[in-house]
């Protein structure tokens, strides 16, 4: 589903991702866990097509995100860490908004905004303009936004924060069967305890380099994943 | 502490000309100095404007040098509020850095006093937009001119300054208050606008009428003036060569500064916090057709700008205007026609030898293009997206899509009041077939290559750090080059055949060539935006 190869990105000399290869299956939930300034949301923002990079090749489907990126970002959702949505729309003219960038039918997404809304408790709301959101309803509203067309990949940048603790639960649930269906979702994430029990996967970063990655159990064996962290982050300082 | 806010104040209202917003790094030197110099050649730009005011008010000069002060004392004023109250509002209550810098141990009246600073600066250039005009009609008209009154209308630049943020804050603060209380402020922004411009206009069109009224009740104006603008008889004695008043009006000006800022310190940490009412409305579902991603887009950018006073009134004030000039050329057709016989019968020779039908064409031409170039809609098209920018890169939407859409809202909201214009026009100069043909196909192209050269100008000088909307679309070389160089572009056009070519070109062939010059320079800007346009974009 996704491969990034030798994947480099640097910010003048600094190189805040360096070397990055990681392969991510239909059917997984990939955690990327890092310090902040690791070079999480670089990544996850080169692999949405938003930002350019110097090195590498990153591929959707087997399409390149800088070669073929409408192929890309059709199959793709991205959520960022802050969700600055158009504040001038209400809701649901928002949602309408993205299924038709989408070409969503009538239809399917009347059924989808219907049952997403529910799930989230947002449909009271949608008539409201998103200027007077919560930021908690923004991030809602942004998932929403990202499940509308049902997307085989999903980039997600801390989509915990900011939701509420029934709203986390049902996000997780959907998560999991998106990938059930075929799907895959690559996430990044402070919280290792979500990460530990949601991923099939987990990629570890620090100074944008990778310095594990592999199932949950090769990964971290019988220690904690926030164990296993704390050490390999320890090695690097070191190393 | 208040020189540290002061310090940040000071850094955000020069940030324009000594930062490059898209990198985020510091301008040279050279860099500074040219944004400087073109900003200064904008201000002077703007100042010869009020030559005129100051020109009119001349005539009462010959008997009353205080009055004339007064009164160039009292459009100064104007002109600071007007400048400033429109940006008063939200600069003070609305500033996003609000929250943060009422989190720190700062008391709400230090920070509202380095908020204020900025506003007085702003009122400090408008109000010398007045006086400085005013003063060189004076010493270039052959009045002798006490030196007492070079120095005080110099100095009154300073305190009308701080007469004018005094009231524009009281009006922010009604705003303030106005805006808390009803539901619809947007509409209410426009409407106020759109109010207080219309009487702007009223006045300025009518200024001579009313001059000339007063110096026939010259005695009655006198005394209206010192009984009910009292700080402005004293100004104007002041500057006439009466020292105490002078300082009688200084102390004013100061006073009501000083209480403003008391009052107002009272307040503003109640108001700078507040959430503004929003009257929810319960979602009932509908059924929503699908729309191309053309549409959807055009849809986005209708929304967003029916969505920002600030966006319709600084960008868009054209469509609004020629709309009214086509009505009014229509109502007074008959004093239009008399003028145009009147110019026909005394710059007959002038003109070359090409029928003068054919000179009014390019003249409907030209004054079509000139109201097209009043709208600069695509030129903060994108800054104003500055906060989503990632959601127009996320969407699987080709760029040049997403330029369309920009594009396409200036050329709707520009070209159709103008066609109505065109309209008009043919009926008022019974323009033939071909003649409507020429003017229809000049404007839209030069609105087309218009949309292109803001958006172009929006990609190569993004101001993309704002805090409030107003910014995006009053500041930055963007939006001042976009709006000033089609105006001079058009002077440039006008100037090259009334001098050169009048007599050895057809104007009909003048057309033609601009036309043609107007297509090759779109479509070079298009291939631009197709090419480094999208990379730009990419890299924003």
């Amino acid at each position: 589903m996704l491969k990034i190869e030798h994947f480099t990105k640097k910010y003048g000399d600094t190189k805040a991702v360096d070397d990055l290869c990681l392969h991510i299956q239909p059917g997984e939930i990939y955690g990327f866990i890092g310090h902040n300034g690791a070079g999480k949301t670089t990544t996850l923002k080169a692999v949405s097509g938003i930002m350019n990079f110097d090195e590498g090749e990153i591929t959707i489907n087997g399409h390149s995100v800088v070669s073929e990126p409408l192929e890309c970002k059709k199959v793709t959702a991205y959520i960022p860490d802050n969700p600055d949505l158009y504040e001038f729309m209400t809701g649901i003219q928002y949602l309408n908004f993205i299924a038709d960038i989408f070409g969503v039918s009538a239809d399917a997404r009347a059924e989808r905004i219907r049952e997403y809304s529910q799930l989230f408790d947002l449909e009271r709301s949608l008539a409201n303009p998103i200027s007077s959101y919560s930021h908690g309803m923004k991030q809602k509203l942004a998932v929403i936004s990202a499940l509308i067309h049902d997307p085989k990949l999903i980039l997600m940048d801390e989509p915990f924060v900011g939701l509420d603790p029934v709203a986390s639960h049902n996000l997780k649930q959907i998560m999991r069967k998106i990938c059930d269906n075929g799907g895959a979702i690559f996430f990044s994430t402070h919280v290792l305890e979500v990460a530990e029990k949601l991923c099939d996967k987990v990629a570890i970063i620090k100074g944008g380099k990778l310095i594990k990655s592999g199932t949950m159990d090769e990964v971290k064996g019988d220690e904690s994943l926030e164990e296993v962290f704390l050490e390999l982050a320890e090695e690097a300082d070191n190393a | 502490m208040l020189k540290a806010l002061l310090k940040k104040e000071f850094m955000a209202l020069t940030a324009g000309i000594t930062t490059d917003r898209r990198k985020g790094t510091r301008r040279s030197k050279g860099g500074i100095i040219g944004l400087a110099i073109l900003f200064a050649f904008c201000y002077i730009s703007l100042g010869t404007a009020f030559l005129g005011f100051s020109t009119a008010f001349s005539v009462i000069l010959p008997d009353r040098l205080w009055l004339y002060m007064s009164m160039v004392g009292l459009m100064a004023l104007a002109i600071s509020i007007l400048g400033s109250v429109f940006m008063t509002y939200s600069m003070l209550y609305k500033a996003k850095d609000n929250e943060l810098l009422l989190a720190l141990p700062i008391r709400p009246g230090t920070l509202l006093i380095s908020k204020i600073s900025s506003l007085y600066i702003m009122s400090v250039l408008f109000s010398a937009l007045a006086i400085i005009p005013a003063m060189i009609i004076l010493w270039t008209s052959g009045y002798p001119v006490p030196a007492a009154t070079s120095v005080f209308g110099i100095l009154s630049i300073f305190f009308i300054a701080l007469m004018g943020t005094a009231l524009a804050c009281i009006l922010g603060w009604l705003v303030a208050l106005v805006v808390g209380l009803f539901p619809k402020k947007n509409a209410l922004t426009v409407i106020a606008t759109l109010v207080f411009l219309g009487a702007y206009y009223l006045f300025y069109f009518r200024v001579n009428t009313i001059l000339n009224n007063m110096l026939a009740n010259i005695d009655v104006i006198e005394g209206s003036v010192s009984a009910y603008i009292y700080p402005f008889y004293k100004m104007g004695v002041g500057c006439a060569g009466d020292v105490v008043s002078f300082l009688i009006f200084a102390v004013i000006c100061v006073a009501l500064f000083a209480v403003v800022c008391f009052v107002l310190s009272r307040t503003f940490f109640k108001i700078a916090t507040r959430t503004e009412k929003v009257k929810s409305v319960e979602y009932k579902e509908k059924r929503t057709e699908a729309q191309s991603v053309p549409r959807a887009l055009l849809r986005k950018e209708f929304k967003h700008y029916l969505g920002s006073p600030a966006y319709m009134l600084n960008s868009s004030m054209g469509t609004l205007f020629i709309v009214v000039a086509a009505v009014a050329m229509i109502i007074k057709r008959a004093d239009i026609l008399m003028f145009l016989e009147m110019l026909k019968q005394q710059l007959g020779s002038v003109l070359g030898k090409f029928p003068i039908q054919s000179y009014v064409t390019l003249l409907v031409g030209t004054v079509l293009c000139f109201f097209s170039a009043t709208n600069d809609i695509s030129a903060p098209g994108i800054a104003l997206d500055a906060k989503t920018l990632w959601l127009s890169k996320s969407l699987p939407v080709d760029t040049m899509q997403i330029f369309g859409a920009k594009r396409n809202l200036h050329l709707i909201l520009t070209l159709v009041p103008c066609l109505i214009f065109l309209a008009a026009s043919a009926w008022v100069f019974k323009l033939d077939i071909m003649g409507i043909v020429y003017c229809a196909v000049l404007v839209i192209l030069f609105t087309y290559f218009c949309a292109n050269l803001g958006l172009m100008l929006g990609l190569r000088f993004p101001n993309l750090n704002w805090t409030n909307e107003t910014m995006a679309v009053k500041q930055g070389a963007a939006v001042v080059l976009a709006l000033f160089g089609s105006w001079v572009l058009i002077l440039a056009i006008a100037a090259l055949y009334i001098f050169v070519l009048r007599k050895t070109m057809a104007p009909e062939t003048y057309m033609r060539i601009l036309i043609a010059v107007f297509l090759v320079a779109s479509l070079g800007i298009n291939a631009w935006l197709m090419n480094a346009g999208k990379k730009r974009f990419a890299e924003l």
